[in-house]
């Protein structure tokens, strides 16, 4: 690593270009500054977006730039820049909507996926691996949060495709497991969404994406500013309030197979300093297995206020209720015979959500930004049902297993980003703090043994049911970061950075052990108590750089620790057979990136890159004897793991290689991806040497986006090559399908959509060959067993923006 | 564009849905034993000869059922059954570490032949015509249920006699005889049909032959030999309170030392690669593949504490009920020196074969 770090210093640190510094700031006829505007050049394309006051920097070797500047609902504006003087630029507002215009000029943007910029917002991105879905240019089923499109052009990521209308999200990047997304640390408008971000980083919820504007991913290298994920950071960010209306309404109704039904309304607008975003978001369905039904409510409101130039404050809040009935898990004996039978009619899952959040936002200086962000969450989860391994069992009633968690936290995250000059150099420091504290409650025991959604325990009645056990999970977490960009010169930056941890994780709980003669009969009770204090402290280093060839060329690199601390599973006990090691720690690793992005003159987009991923410390179980000759499972570190391989998107601007008009929109992309996966070390037995589960090796999407005047469609190849699901490696399926091989699969997507003046209408089919596969064996919930993914589906919204 | 285009297409024209499992060859193990020749040992000169027998024996146990129920006052005809009924049972200890692998998992083989205590009130219920014979109770079923019918409905053989001779109580018999013999055949029929299957697997994954038979032979040990004929009626799980009831054979009375015996030598063929038929006759067995590994004292080891065992049970009672009444630290004894061996076969060998371990034991030691 250090040899190649200066190799990287020895090629480019020679390298000075003159480069000129042409700065803009773009105002409305008000002269209020007005940021989001897009800026152009005329021959190379997309450049930059000014920022909250308007501002834009435009590092160049050109002695001169033109260029267009474009923001909905003004008049696109051409200029030339000279000098590197502060540019005023006016823009004037619309006065004609385009709608009415004679031409119809697609309104897509060239590409669907941009990067961060090397500063943004409140957070220093340079040298990272940083995918920012555009929401609004996705052709692609919104209302189902169809994932396999909607994250089409993110790389390398794996998506367990079985869940109706994407009630749940479950990705996962770099070989990194996708169950509920629980390898990212994911946030909405940057605070933190999952259930417990270090003790239970499961997404039960994550917002609709017809309310998002963007979804940005960091890869690895985000665990200094954000969480410590190996996956790194998913962070949805909210559409903004419709600044030019004091009420805007968007309502998107939509039918689809199975008879899916979704709303989704919203209102939006700005009132003097006031400002909103609200919606509420309804999906039932009956899924596309028998005993898969579901019902979502979802509401958000987010509220607006700038007290003047320097203060704003926000304010939000996110309620969701989810049932969903569990069709439960398939042998692949079951799954060959009819892929989509189900034999669990008593399977429940439940889920309430309330997320909290205030943040203020208070510009000390022109160059010093400080943020502050409280936020809450109130939340369980309950999962009932008849989970037993015997997947091919016939469910004969009796008593069902209920496991319920409530989690609550509340965080206080507040950051600091001062722009200052180094030996003439723009610069930037971002830091920050986190306080962090949640008390969740575990419970595990007898459910109803009738078949209703009935999340209540049953203890009386099934006093002697086998899996007993309730414990409470208090957690704190204090954490200090600090960045810095530093410019070497105008091409090379390197940004170093810091983050401080100390961890408090307890479990303090019970279980019941419960002995049972060879019929199953109770010979013996008695409850034993266990609590468990995991605290520590530690410091993660990471270092960025980044070089940049011209304004289209980017090479960057980074190498950051990672940490997945131990989680509340991890530590506590909730049957007699398994144990904990007194010394089981966190899982350590570090994330590397390298990679080359950027354009060529508005007709490809690329982002190639490679990356390692050093897994150290993985949780696993080892056998271990006991007193009396007994023998345990024992919960430890067990093993190392490497993940490393080649991510590579690029995107073609086909109308703009033929110089097609402005009403033609050609994209072909191609996004793929090769992993390689290894145990180098394992306490388990057979496991060195193996591949790790869930990593495909080859995981490509592609697809050809055209649009015509107001028509545009997307036709999208999904092909993922074999995966193994279990540490062994192992090909034949055992007797419940929790273990064996994921055969590859191929799925083609069509989407479409038409758009006249304030109706959008879109349709389209997911899995159009009608491919019969799956891409999950879960160990437990949801089945155990093969989870099916959907066979061909369809779907029409009609949307209206008054 | 034109080409671009034909390339795009020919991407989609590819596509097809997916690939099948089974075009897969299996991997090879980590070492280079040859884990079929020590399948096909197993398969050819213990568990087929032993499937074979206890078909026979359950045969006879049918003809048996048939005389009896034929004439159901003639004493003579029910301790032929008994006597068919307690061949069939020695015979089926030999098939019990076979019971859990493949089709005899699925079908709960294992537990639907041989669990214990079986539930005297539902089988009652049914005499009186209460409930109705189920097949999916795994305790109301197989040879505890008729072992209760045929020396447990009476206190002398003339009161069991008397309370057999009626028409719910004499199709029960037929009925449980019915289902061991289908269950039987399923399974027998599936080994059969898979032989190439079974064998020629030289893999070593979680879903491998070696390895499933493996985890299915020391679950056997734990669960079937240790747990349930000396571990439980003993109160090694209960904190000290014995169940004598709850022996293996409980109702026969002095034949679960016989059947112990029966079940260990089986344990000891299936580990040694002894030939069911002909005990002189060795084979490649998880013995030998130690040896193979250089793990040849932990084999031995195995091999001496096994013969251990042996010796032990030996000098127990005939009857393990009588022993846990008299002197149950005898039975303790026995059981923790069976208990020794876990670790061996669980973690030991295991480790060195690279098999992991997918069973959970369920009984809190």
């Amino acid at each position: 690593m250090a040899r190649f770090i200066f190799i990287f210093f020895f090629l480019f640190s020679n390298q000075l270009f003159t480069q000129n510094i042409f700065k803009g700031k773009v105002i409305s006829s008000s002269g209020l500054p007005l940021k989001g505007v897009d800026v152009y050049d005329k021959d190379i394309g997309f450049l930059v977006k000014s920022n909250n006051e308007g501002l834009f920097n435009i590092p160049s070797i050109k002695k001169s730039l033109d260029l267009i500047l474009i923001l909905d609902g003004y008049t696109t504006t051409h200029i030339n820049i000279q000098d590197s003087s502060l540019q005023i630029i006016e823009l004037s507002p619309l006065l004609i909507s385009l709608e009415n215009v004679e031409v119809v000029v697609s309104d897509f943007e060239t590409f669907n996926i941009r990067k961060l910029d090397d500063i943004e917002k409140m957070s220093v991105f340079s040298g990272r691996k940083t995918e920012v879905i555009k929401v609004d240019q996705a052709i692609a089923s919104l209302a189902t949060n169809n994932a396999r499109q909607i994250y089409n052009q993110v790389s390398g990521l794996n998506v367990f495709q079985n869940d109706d209308a994407g009630l749940q999200l479950n990705i996962g990047g770099r070989g990194l497991d996708p169950n509920r997304t629980s390898n990212f640390n994911t946030r909405q408008n940057n605070y933190d969404i999952s259930a417990d971000v270090l003790g239970y980083p499961e997404s039960y919820y994550t917002p609709p994406v017809e309310a998002l504007e963007e979804i940005q991913i960091i890869r690895g290298a985000a665990s200094l500013q954000y969480g410590t994920q190996f996956g790194g950071l998913l962070n949805f960010i909210f559409k903004e309030p419709n600044a030019k209306k004091t009420v805007e309404l968007v309502s998107r109704n939509s039918i689809g197979s199975n008879n899916l039904f979704t709303n989704f309304t919203s209102l939006s607008g700005t009132l003097n300093k006031f400002s909103y975003y609200t919606f509420l978001n309804y999906k039932k369905g009956d899924g596309f297995r028998p005993n898969s039904n579901f019902n979502s409510i979802n509401l958000y409101s987010n509220w607006k206020f700038s007290f003047n130039d320097k203060l704003e404050m926000s304010s939000e809040i996110t309620y969701m209720n989810y049932l969903t009935q569990q069709p439960g898990g398939l042998t692949d004996k079951m799954f060959i015979n009819n892929a989509l039978q189900s034999n669990r009619g008593r399977n429940w899952f439940e889920v309430n959500w309330l997320l909290f959040n205030t943040k203020f936002l208070y510009k000390l200086t022109e160059k010093t930004k400080l943020s502050l962000s409280l936020y809450g969450l109130d939340a369980d989860r309950n999962a009932l049902g008849y989970r037993t391994n015997r997947v091919n069992q016939e469910d004969i009633g009796g008593v069902r297993d209920l496991i319920k968690g409530d989690f609550r936290n509340s965080g206080i995250e507040s950051k600091v980003l001062h722009r200052y000059n180094l030996f003439n150099k723009s610069t930037a420091f971002v830091f920050g703090f986190k306080h962090y504290k949640s008390k969740n409650k575990s419970s595990q025991g007898p459910g109803s043994d009738s078949s209703d959604a009935d999340f209540e325990f049953y203890s009386s009645e099934f006093p002697y049911y086998k899996n007993q056990s309730e414990y409470n999970f208090p957690n704190l977490n204090n954490s200090f970061f600090i960045e810095n960009i530093f410019y070497l010169n105008d091409k090379l930056s390197i940004t170093p950075g810091l983050r401080y941890e100390f961890i408090k994780t307890e479990s303090d709980g019970y279980y019941k052990q419960i002995n049972v003669d060879a019929a199953d009969n109770p010979i013996y009770d008695t409850i034993i108590f266990q609590n468990n204090l995991n605290q520590r402290q530690f410091l993660l280093a990471g270092l960025g750089l980044s070089f940049k060839w011209n304004n289209q060329l980017e090479n960057y690199s980074n190498i950051s620790q990672n940490y997945r601390s131990v989680t509340f599973s991890d530590i506590s006990i909730i049957s007699p057979t398994y144990s904990v090691d007194s010394n089981i720690g966190d899982e350590k690793g570090y994330t590397f990136d390298f990679g080359l992005r950027g354009g060529i003159n508005n007709v490809i987009l690329f982002d190639i890159s490679t990356f390692l991923i050093s897994y150290k410390d993985r949780i696993g179980f080892v056998l271990r004897e006991f007193d009396f000759g007994g023998v345990k499972s024992v919960r430890d570190n067990v093993g190392d793991a490497i993940l490393y391989g080649l991510e590579s998107m690029i995107d073609f601007n086909i109308k703009e290689f033929f110089k097609l008009s402005d009403q033609h929109r050609i994209n072909l992309f191609i996004n793929i991806s090769n992993i390689k996966s290894n145990y180098i070390k394992s306490d388990q037995a057979g496991i060195k040497n193996n591949k790790i589960e869930y990593v495909p090796e080859i995981n490509l999407k592609t697809g050809l986006n055209f649009g015509y005047k107001r028509i545009n469609t997307s036709l999208q190849f999904s092909y993922i090559s074999e995966q193994y699901s279990d540490a062994s490696n192992a090909i034949v399926g055992n007797s419940s399908g929790i273990i064996g091989l994921i055969p590859e699969y191929s799925i083609l997507d069509f989407s479409f959509i038409y758009k006249f003046n304030k109706i959008k209408f879109e349709t389209g089919i997911n899995n159009l060959l009608d491919c019969v596969y799956f891409n999950r064996r879960a160990v437990g919930y949801p089945g155990p067993g093969i989870i099916p993914s959907p066979n061909r589906n369809y779907y029409f919204s009609l949307e209206i923006k008054i | 564009m034109t080409r671009l285009l034909i390339l795009f297409t020919s991407i989609f024209l590819l596509a097809s849905c997916g690939g099948d499992p089974n075009d897969n060859v299996p991997t090879q193990s980590s070492d280079d034993y040859d884990r079929s020749k020590c399948l096909t040992n197993i398969y050819d000169n213990i568990a087929i000869p032993a499937f074979e027998d206890f078909r026979i024996k359950l045969e006879q146990l049918e003809q048996s059922s048939v005389d009896y129920i034929n004439n159901p006052s003639d004493i003579s005809q029910l301790n032929n059954l008994r006597d068919s009924w307690y061949g069939a049972y020695l015979a089926w200890q030999h098939i019990e570490v076979f019971s859990h692998y493949g089709k005899g998992e699925e079908i709960l083989y294992g537990f639907k032949m041989n669990t214990y205590p079986t539930d005297t009130f539902r089988t009652e219920n049914i005499i009186t015509g209460i409930a109705q014979f189920n097949s999916a109770y795994t305790d109301n079923q197989g040879f505890p249920a008729l072992e209760y019918l045929i020396y447990g409905i009476g206190e002398s053989d003339q009161d069991i006699i008397n309370n057999l001779n009626n028409p719910n109580t004499l199709s029960l018999i037929a009925s449980l005889i019915a289902e061991m013999n289908s269950n039987t055949s399923s399974v027998y029929n599936w080994w059969i049909d898979n032989r190439s299957t079974i064998v020629n697997d030289n893999s070593s994954t979680a879903s491998s032959s070696l390895n499933l038979l493996i985890n299915d032979f020391i679950y056997h040990y734990e669960k079937g030999f240790r747990t349930n004929k000396f571990g439980i009626p003993c109160g090694y799980f209960s904190s000290g309170q014995t169940f004598p009831d709850k022996i293996e054979g409980y109702y026969a009375g002095d034949i679960s030392k016989s059947l112990a015996l029966q079940s260990l030598n089986s344990i000891s063929n299936v580990f040694e690669g002894l030939s069911h038929n002909d005990n002189n006759i060795i084979g490649e067995s998880m013995y030998t593949y130690l040896h193979y590994l250089q793990e040849g004292t932990l084999a031995d080891n195995i091999l001496t504490k096994l013969s251990e065992i042996e010796t032990s049970i030996n000098n127990l009672e005939n009857d393990f009920a009588s022993q846990v009444e008299t002197n149950n630290d005898e039975l303790l004894n026995t059981f923790n020196l069976i208990q020794s061996v876990v670790a061996k076969l669980k973690i030991d060998m295991t480790m060195a074969m690279g098999v992991g371990i997918d069973y959970i034991s369920g009984d809190g030691d």
